[in-house]
């Protein structure tokens, strides 16, 4: 589930040009349908359209232009990055939204990928990492039938609903796997009008999977513990071949605070990164009942107890400009660092500080 | 045996380990339950509360055969049966380690535990001393200065030194490993995680106990006679700061303090040589006007706030402390108490000077007694 969703309706119909517009609400409707337009749909055409559009196709096509506008979140460069990797042209200082809209509507599997690793990035909660040693995977047709099985299966059984979608992207050093599904039947009491009302619904969950063939790690945005878990041990067994390689105790080993606890540890500067900050950490207590301790701020003694999470601001300075960027490192693999500006910098620095083990 | 297990035991000698982390962390899980260095912990197991290798916090709900995890920081996270694996517990079992470190040390002796964070191992003759052997599971260097100024008290007096190991901890200041040899305590932190064996040097100095002064036993014996709460060394050093304050050293931590709490204190230091409880009533301060009758509790105050970094886990109340009802010390030793007679005679001002007339004099009038 994506963190925020935001549409500016105006900038986004200006972003994505008349032309693109045109060829979306023609798929819709026939041209004698509309009412008469010149040389594509400009902005205001296309809001005076929908103001003419009833409900619930108003909703379908405002939530179509949401998802476009959200694979355009945070200059992440998504669209390009995933037209390139699709041999999609794009002429030079084209928007992103335009870029967007053109998946959308010509390359809906390059879509489903941006928007598979959108929501790997800008999804509540945290992504954990796990190391399955192995760099070569196989992705036949076999392969990926088996994984769909297996996982349609095990949501069945836990009573999560037959509904269960995935989809691969082997993007040569990465595969991306992006498995929508549901879960269980949720109730919500409601008004209508003066009477109440309790509505049944089943969450739909998009959860993915990146594994990064070169450092063979399995990146998981997942709902719960007991999916992530699934997911490993299926993309071991079957993906890889070798369940043995999720059982593997160092399997979870990404992470480890331990060169924070020595006491001569400092974060000192290097290469781009300008300046460190423990801005909180959470901390079990060896008293009896492993009590926890949030504290806030830097410069607090923690040696007293064991760090179970660290949160970090990072000040990168890059071409110039300064840009922070904080976050959070539970170990052993859990971390949102990988949905973070400048992961890469970051990373290679908490790799020389040895906090970063893969 | 690895120095994760180590600094968690430096935490706490009692801390517990979930199987997850031992596999995932040390190397030499199998051997160390072979070994029998760790103990299933069913009485952990049956705690309300799991940690995962998912960081999460979970409340445990047990029916007849299962057990569901509740994850209450996310209530996202539905509630889950959990893998009873995850909540299998170990705790390291101390006295067989230390077992291992008696034999590979050659040590005898029977071996106890003095404390929370400190083990007596047993006994050696070296060089035709008796030494004796402690383990110290520390993590600051406050908390290992309390705990080792207190050990003469807790050993016979018949060892010719105290030998102190640890495990990782090695954060004490030159200044205070200087003070601790002087008492007869030795200081051979990290031993060895392979072969456990404690690298010390011979007593070079032998237990040197100046004549007419206080032994290490005799310090610690009085202290709890008199319930003195601090064990670590004042010295009151003469020094002025460029702000005018005056340099107290607690330990090896400088305390600074303004002229008007600087006088009470002395104050309560000529009491406290002056006889060995060191209280005096407040009554008495008042009317030698060291307290004004409106303002008692901040000038109390103010002067206990002046220790607050230096005392370690000792609070301020406790050092400049109300012993009994309507009176105030300095909850310390005199034996630990010294000045810089030179520095102070030499103050601006001339109270303080007129103190360090009366210490000195009180000095020596209890070392001629001695004698």
């Amino acid at each position: 589930m994506p963190e925020h969703r935001d549409l500016n309706l105006q900038n986004f119909l200006h972003a994505a040009g008349p032309d693109l517009l045109e060829q979306y609400f023609l798929r819709l409707f026939r041209r004698a349908e509309l009412p008469p337009y010149l040389v594509g749909m400009n902005p205001d055409y296309v809001l005076f359209l929908l103001d003419q559009i009833e409900e619930p196709l108003r909703a379908v096509i405002l939530e179509d232009f949401r998802r476009v506008n959200d694979i355009c979140h945070r200059d992440l460069g998504l669209p390009l990055t995933v037209a390139q990797c699709f041999h999609v042209p794009v002429p030079p200082d084209q928007k992103p939204q335009t870029i967007a809209i053109r998946l959308f509507l010509d390359h809906p599997k390059a879509f489903n990928l941006a928007w598979a690793l959108y929501s790997h990035q800008a999804s509540w909660g945290n992504i954990s990492q796990h190391w399955l040693q192995q760099p070569a995977v196989r992705l036949d047709n076999e392969t990926i039938t088996r994984f769909t099985k297996e996982l349609e299966t095990f949501f069945v059984g836990r009573n999560q609903g037959s509904e269960c979608r995935v989809s691969f992207y082997d993007l040569g050093e990465q595969v991306v796997i992006l498995v929508l599904h549901g879960s269980h039947i949720r109730t919500v009491t409601c008004w209508q009008g003066r009477e109440l009302a309790v509505n049944c619904f089943r969450q739909a969950c998009d959860d993915v999977l990146i594994y990064d063939k070169h450092r063979a790690v399995l990146s998981v945005k997942a709902f719960s513990r007991i999916e992530r878990d699934h997911y490993i041990h299926c993309f071991a067994s079957l993906v890889l071949g070798n369940i043995a390689l999720a059982a593997d105790p160092e399997r979870d080993l990404i992470y480890t605070l331990e060169p924070l606890q020595e006491g001569n540890f400092t974060w000192s500067s290097s290469g781009p990164i300008s300046a460190v900050e423990r801005v909180g950490a959470k901390i079990r207590m060896p008293q009896q009942g492993s009590p926890v301790v949030t504290i806030e701020g830097d410069g607090i003694d923690i040696a007293g107890g064991e760090v179970m999470a660290v949160k970090l601001k990072f000040t990168v300075s890059e071409d110039g400009k300064r840009d922070t960027v904080t976050f959070t490192i539970a170990p052993p693999c859990i971390s949102n660092l990988v949905k973070k500006r400048h992961a890469d910098v970051i990373a290679s620095y908490l790799r020389e500080k040895g906090i970063l083990l893969r | 045996m690895n120095r994760w297990l180590w600094r968690r035991l430096e935490m706490s000698p009692d801390w517990i380990f979930y199987e997850w982390e031992l596999r995932m962390y040390c190397w030499d899980f199998n051997a160390m339950l072979s070994q029998g260095l760790l103990v299933r912990d069913l009485k952990a197991e049956k705690a309300e509360i799991c940690f995962t290798r998912y960081g999460q916090r979970l409340h445990l709900v047990r029916t007849d055969n299962a057990v569901f995890g509740a994850d209450t920081e996310n209530p996202d996270e539905p509630v889950a049966e959990l893998d009873p694996d995850e909540l299998i517990q170990y705790r390291f079992n101390i006295d067989r380690w230390l077992s291992l470190i008696r034999t590979a040390n050659g040590l005898y002796g029977a071996f106890c535990r003095l404390d929370r964070r400190l083990f007596f191992l047993g006994e050696k003759k070296e060089s035709g001393e008796t030494l004796g052997f402690v383990i110290g599971f520390f993590t600051r260097a406050g908390q290992a200065l309390n705990l080792l100024l207190s050990l003469p008290s807790r050993l016979p007096a018949d060892f010719d030194g105290i030998v102190v190991a640890t495990l990782l901890f090695d954060g004490l200041p030159l200044q205070e490993i200087a003070n601790l040899e002087r008492l007869g305590i030795f200081w051979a932190p990290r031993l060895d995680s392979e072969t456990l064996h404690i690298r010390h040097q011979t007593c070079r100095t032998g237990r040197k106990v100046p004549p007419g002064s206080f032994s290490a036993g005799e310090i610690e014996g009085e202290s709890q006679f008199y319930g003195f709460k601090c064990r670590v060394p004042v010295c009151i050093t003469g020094d002025i700061t460029k702000s005018g304050n005056n340099v107290v050293l607690v330990g090896s931590t400088a305390v600074e303090i303004g002229d008007t709490p600087f006088l009470l204190f002395l104050r309560l230091i000529v009491e406290l040589r002056r006889k060995k409880m060191g209280t005096v009533s407040k009554v008495q301060l008042k009317s030698e006007g060291y307290l004004s009758e409106d303002v008692e509790f901040q000038q109390i105050r103010r002067l206990r706030e002046c220790f607050v970094r230096a005392l370690g886990d000792l609070e301020p109340k406790d050092f400049i402390e109300g012993y009994r009802p309507k009176t105030l010390r300095v909850s310390v030793h005199p034996a630990l108490v010294s000045w810089d007679e030179q520095k102070l005679l030499a103050h601006d001002n001339s109270r303080v000077r007129e103190f360090v007339e009366q210490l000195l004099q009180w000095a020596k009038a209890n070392s001629s007694l001695a004698s």
